[in-house]
């Protein structure tokens, strides 16, 4: 096999693998679109509150990990950038929810500003 | 034996000690300590609104018509933009920039609506910044993301402008694959402001 022949073949696969990612990504699209109609209609279906909160947050972590999985190429770069992008956001994610946790509802209410 | 490989500009970006691309990798730093950044400002809107409830009546002052539909419209910008960096990396140019074109063009609508609805309550529903706990957290948390978004349209004009200029180059696609990052961040954290900060209220415990 010859050199042209052979930056040929590999210009060629890459074209391909291009090719491929415009369906996954009209795929994903299509996906978060339908989730977000869902999420816009789920808060006014007259059911359990915990069920309402639920499948809004296992829908938003879907929408988001399909934009950082797919659109952000983290399903096709080295594992060293998810890594570094989970390590902030676990700190995050942890600093949400233990802030969270430290506060309860004020009986007092509001102060005047 | 000569390859392709061998050849590729982009392919030599990754000769570095981690394997991956220098900027791609600052970039997903850089992420991660947002990541830390909006989850601050995240918390705070959240906090108040736990410890004092009824401060506002939310429900009465938000158009969950309006935030839909702009996150619709920043959902496609993101799907537009990953196939900026597609076309990037396939050096053709003219889809690439109408790519980008587009992303821009939705990123606009998307500053539009959140200048109107902006303008809608502090005019219309009276809820500034000053006016309540509420108004403090909301435009702090939202308006600090109103500037990301700003901050993006800009990248990626600056990045369509230098296209039609002869500087540009085959392995100009991977500065164009790290603006793509940032912009597609914007739309995760606009992700989850959506749900925590708007369609959370219209839940009725």
């Amino acid at each position: 096999m010859d050199a042209s022949q052979n930056t040929s073949n590999s210009v060629d696969h890459h074209l391909a693998e291009e090719h491929q990612k415009y369906f996954t990504f009209f795929n994903v699209s299509i996906a978060l679109i339908m989730l977000t109609a869902i999420e816009l209609v789920i808060v006014y279906v007259p059911i359990h509150p915990g069920i309402v909160m639920g499948s809004l947050v296992v829908m938003s972590l879907i929408k988001f990990l399909a934009v950082i999985w797919w659109f952000m190429h983290l399903r096709w770069d080295m594992i060293l950038c998810t890594l570094v992008f989970l390590s902030g956001l676990i700190i995050a994610t942890g600093t949400v929810i233990a802030l969270m946790l430290l506060f309860s509802e004020d009986p007092s209410g509001a102060p005047m500003i | 034996m000569s390859s392709h490989t061998d050849n590729d500009p982009l392919e030599e970006l990754k000769k570095t000690s981690t394997g991956v691309e220098n900027k791609k990798l600052a970039m997903w730093a850089f992420l991660a300590s947002d990541c830390m950044f909006f989850g601050t400002l995240i918390s705070t809107h959240l906090i108040y609104r736990k410890v004092y409830p009824d401060v506002e009546d939310v429900i009465d002052i938000f158009d969950i018509e309006l935030t839909g539909f702009s996150t619709f419209i920043l959902l496609m910008s993101s799907f537009l933009m990953a196939l900026s960096v597609s076309a990037a990396h396939k050096n053709n140019l003219p889809s690439m920039r109408w790519c980008l074109g587009g992303t821009i063009f939705f990123g606009l609508i998307f500053l539009g609506c959140q200048v109107y609805e902006f303008q809608h309550f502090v005019f219309d529903k009276d809820l500034t910044l000053s006016s309540s706990i509420f108004g403090s957290t909301f435009f702090v948390l939202t308006g600090t993301h109103g500037v990301h978004v700003a901050l993006g349209i800009f990248w990626l004009g600056s990045w369509l402008i230098y296209s039609f200029t002869d500087r540009y180059k085959r392995e100009n696609a991977l500065d164009v694959e790290v603006a793509g990052l940032y912009w597609h961040f914007v739309d995760v954290v606009w992700i989850i402001i959506f749900t925590v900060v708007y369609l959370v209220e219209y839940i009725e415990f």
